[in-house]
């Protein structure tokens, strides 16, 4: 078995070459044969690269020790589903799913674009083939499928932070999301080819882009609450290098989907995407050697190896590559339309646009300094929390501000007019600041805290738009609001993610503002306060698993509500040599009630580290709407949508290049036009 | 709608204001978070979970205790450990390229903006925008 996924990983590579080859000279040449040829050739890659997963797999779950793959990452004491999830368990595995779901994805593409766009699909097909070659070469290079001289009777097993269900999700959906961000890349490379440099590739590769950001975001996200439910140190976002190698695509694909929405609606930016599109899937790539070569110091260094070079390679030629190409056509790129004025959402997501664009600079910039600093012979260094939260601190609240005025302000151009649609946000703002201000007096929280109100008075204010124009139609408020969502789902999606992004704010700022924190030992029945609870020691319990020897301790959490029971507990592995604790979570939407077992004496006293955490849950409740708003906007908008009724801030407007038209026009023109086919995009 | 701002305005400020104080554990906190612990990779002596960094809390609290000052208790560290002991480098020599980095690229970002586009139109009491996603 294992030699058939040897040969299929081969035979992929070979593939993938071929598929480049034939697509390029099909496109080249404008040969229709060689384009079919190259896409099926890439179609035979993704089937080999199952396969190979399938031969892993199976391998995997049938404990087959002949491996080394299967005894470095199970054992016989490994469940079922920690089995599966081991082949993304180390490094060999990882690249490989890597590359499956590369292949998974370009195959897609290519297949969903061909007849719509047969030359450049032709064109991104050859670059995905070339980026799909690379992965799989790796995976050759690493050998997932090496047969031990020796089989072994049983293996290693799992490291124990992985057996978790958050371990299961993490990196498949973060993959999802570098991988995917490979599509819009091969198609902007397309389009610099072929010269076809109006918002075609936008369009044709906006729903890829969407699912890349989402699966990056939520990959971001799983892996925090994994941090904060099993790590035991109290917070779920460190600034871990490789956090951050995740975080910087996501920063500039977020940039690069707002401002990808600009040049569908108005034509510009068409340089400027492109510059981005490549950043995106160079950061992306650029994370993935970071996580994956242990070149820096990460507490995700569960893999190294000596693939560096050539992921250094890859990325310094395909920045290269990218923006010679982008040069080459510069001439073309220069004519787009201006932006007529910076204070309308034009202007707003231009100032968007600066905002990621330097806070992905300056998480990058932190992550690499230590790496830049020893290159030139200087001493170990670190950049620690305190230097990104001095960065993202202040940027996090501009964001918000910026959020909440593209929200209210219209495209092109605004008049004295468009201010007294401030008044809502404004006054959202100043409630929540002055009521802040009152109660807290830390000028940044105060700041952070206005900032959110007034982001989310506007988003609600956009929504209650559109609740007041359907009742105006006598629909109702409710109705008007699902009109809105399913005429203008990109829109209205969009908002929901805006208000997800204030809740996560708002709870940001609480778990990093106001965490307490205490550090005790304690004999049984003894009591101690941390911040406004007081917690009580009853003892501890041991117990076993197969795989370790279980301390779990009781601590009785007092609270005018009553009590209740948490149950830290400290597991340690003999087979890894390793002692874990896993924390206790008491969580309401108030605050999270945090307890660590941190050691025991045989006299039965015990050292706890507990935290009040305030406002954990909204995070999780934040990135919960954030991602529903995302799949919201993924929905296909309802065709022959009857506009709303229209007003001056009626989302039912059709668009116009110019500008604002009297309603009577509007009626005019909609019962002219007949039920509007969608959204004119 | 201002009620329901209201409503979730008392609520989230109510929430966050129950823990707003300063106290020795918060200072404790606030110089453990700038420091690295010198024996685990990548984390701060706040969160590490090692030994050495729960010692190293003891010792910050003890001598924040005894009244020395914040950057005492940082200087004293970095004399035993060097420099790499702190979370963030010094702001001296090579270390302002981490701070000057991200105010170089958001102020030429936004200077490049404001410079390109900024001649705008007078205001067009006439003429509108379009609303719209």
């Amino acid at each position: 078995m294992s030699e058939l996924g040897a040969a299929s990983a081969g035979l992929a590579l070979a593939a993938s070459v071929y598929a480049a080859g034939a697509s390029f000279y099909g496109a080249r040449t404008g040969t229709v044969r060689w384009a079919e040829s190259g896409a099926r050739a890439l179609w035979a890659a993704a089937g080999l690269l199952t396969v190979c997963v399938v031969v892993l797999v199976h391998a995997l779950v049938t404990w087959d020790f002949r491996l080394g793959y299967v005894v470095r990452n199970t054992s016989l004491a490994t469940p079922l589903l920690y089995r599966v999830s081991a082949l993304w368990g180390s490094q060999a595995g990882s690249l490989l799913l890597w590359s499956w779901l590369l292949g998974l994805v370009a195959g897609a593409a290519v297949a969903g674009q061909r007849s719509a766009h047969p030359q450049l699909a032709a064109w991104a097909c050859g670059v995905l083939s070339l980026v799909l070659g690379f992965f799989v070469f790796l995976v050759v290079v690493e050998r997932p499928f090496q047969i031990l001289p020796f089989a072994p009777a049983d293996g290693r097993g799992l490291n124990p932070l992985l057996e978790d269900p958050g371990m299961v999700l993490h990196p498949p959906l973060l993959y999802g999301g570098f991988v995917g961000l490979s599509v819009p890349y091969a198609f902007a490379m397309a389009a610099l080819t072929t010269g076809r440099l109006d918002g075609t590739w936008v369009a044709a590769t906006r729903r890829w882009t969407v699912a890349s950001w989402l699966s990056l975001g939520a990959g971001l996200v799983v892996g925090g609450w994994w941090a904060y439910r099993t790590l035991g140190w109290g917070g779920y976002w460190g600034w871990d290098p490789v956090e951050n190698a995740a975080l910087v695509p996501w920063l500039v694909t977020t940039a690069y989907l707002h401002s990808a929405v600009v040049q569908e609606r108005r034509g510009a930016f068409a340089a400027w995407n492109l510059c981005l599109v490549v950043l995106a899937f160079a950061t992306a790539v650029l994370g993935s050697f970071l996580t994956r070569t242990g070149l820096v110091v990460s507490v995700h260094s569960f893999a190294r190896s000596e693939i560096g070079p050539y992921f250094l390679a890859f990325v310094a030629a395909l920045l290269l590559a990218s923006f010679a190409l982008v040069a080459w056509r510069w001439d073309q790129l220069r004519g787009s339309p201006p932006v007529e004025d910076l204070v309308s959402r034009e202007g707003a997501f231009l100032f968007n646009n600066v905002l990621f664009l330097g806070f992905a600079g300056a998480v990058l910039v932190g992550t690499l300094y230590p790496l830049g600093v020893q290159a030139a012979g200087g001493p170990q260094l670190f950049v620690g929390p305190p230097y990104f939260h001095a960065v993202a601190a202040p940027l996090g609240v501009a964001l918000l501000v910026l959020m909440g005025a593209a929200t209210v302000l219209p495209w092109r151009r605004s008049s004295p007019r468009v201010l007294a649609r401030f008044r809502y946000p404004v006054f959202a703002a100043l409630l929540v600041g002055i009521a802040s201000g009152v109660l807290l007096r830390r000028p940044g929280v105060v700041a952070a805290l206005a900032a959110a109100g007034f982001a989310f008075g506007a988003t609600l204010q956009a929504f209650h738009v559109a609740g007041r124009t359907g009742r105006k139609a006598g629909w109702g408020y409710l109705r008007g609001l699902g009109e809105a969502l399913r005429a203008q789902p990109r829109r209205y999606g969009g908002y929901l993610v805006h208000l997800g992004v204030v809740l996560m704010a708002v709870g940001i700022v609480g778990s990093h503002a106001y965490v307490r924190e205490r550090e005790v030992t304690v004999r049984p029945n003894q009591a101690f306060a941390v911040g406004p609870y007081t917690l009580v020691y009853r003892g501890l319990e041991a117990d076993a698993t197969a795989l370790a020897s279980v301390t779990r301790a009781r601590l009785e959490l007092r609270q005018a509500s009553g009590s209740a029971l948490l149950q830290p507990v400290r597991l340690a592995y003999p087979r890894w040599g390793q002692v874990v604790s896993r924390p206790a979570i008491r969580s309401t939407w108030h605050d999270d009630v945090y307890a660590v077992l941190w050691g025991f004496q045989p006299d039965g006293s015990a050292t706890f580290r507990v935290w009040v955490n305030p406002l954990v849950r909204w995070v999780w409740l934040g990135a919960l709407l954030s991602g529903l708003g995302t799949l919201l906007t993924l929905w296909p908008p309802r065709p022959g949508t009857v506009g709303l009724p229209a007003d001056r801030y009626s989302p039912g407007l059709p668009i116009s290049q110019d500008g604002y038209r009297g309603r009577a026009v509007r009626e005019v023109l909609r019962a002219l036009r007949g039920p509007r086919e969608g959204r004119v995009r | 709608m201002r009620h329901l701002l209201t409503a979730v305005a008392v609520v989230l400020v109510g929430g966050v204001a129950a823990w707003a104080s300063s106290d020795l554990d918060e200072r404790v906190r606030a110089v453990a978070s700038q420091l690295m612990c010198p024996v685990c990779e990548g984390r701060t002596v706040a969160e590490s979970t090692s030994e050495l960094a729960a010692q190293m809390r003891a010792v910050i609290r003890e001598k924040l205790a005894r009244g020395e000052s914040e950057e005492a208790v940082l200087a004293y560290f970095v004399d035993r450990y060097g420099p790499s002991v702190l979370a963030v480098p010094p702001r001296e020599g090579a270390g302002w390229v981490l701070w000057l980095a991200p105010a170089v690229l958001l102020g030429g970002g936004v200077g490049y903006v404001v410079v390109r586009f900024g001649r705008r139109t007078p205001w067009g009491w006439s003429q509108d925008g379009e609303d719209g996603g």
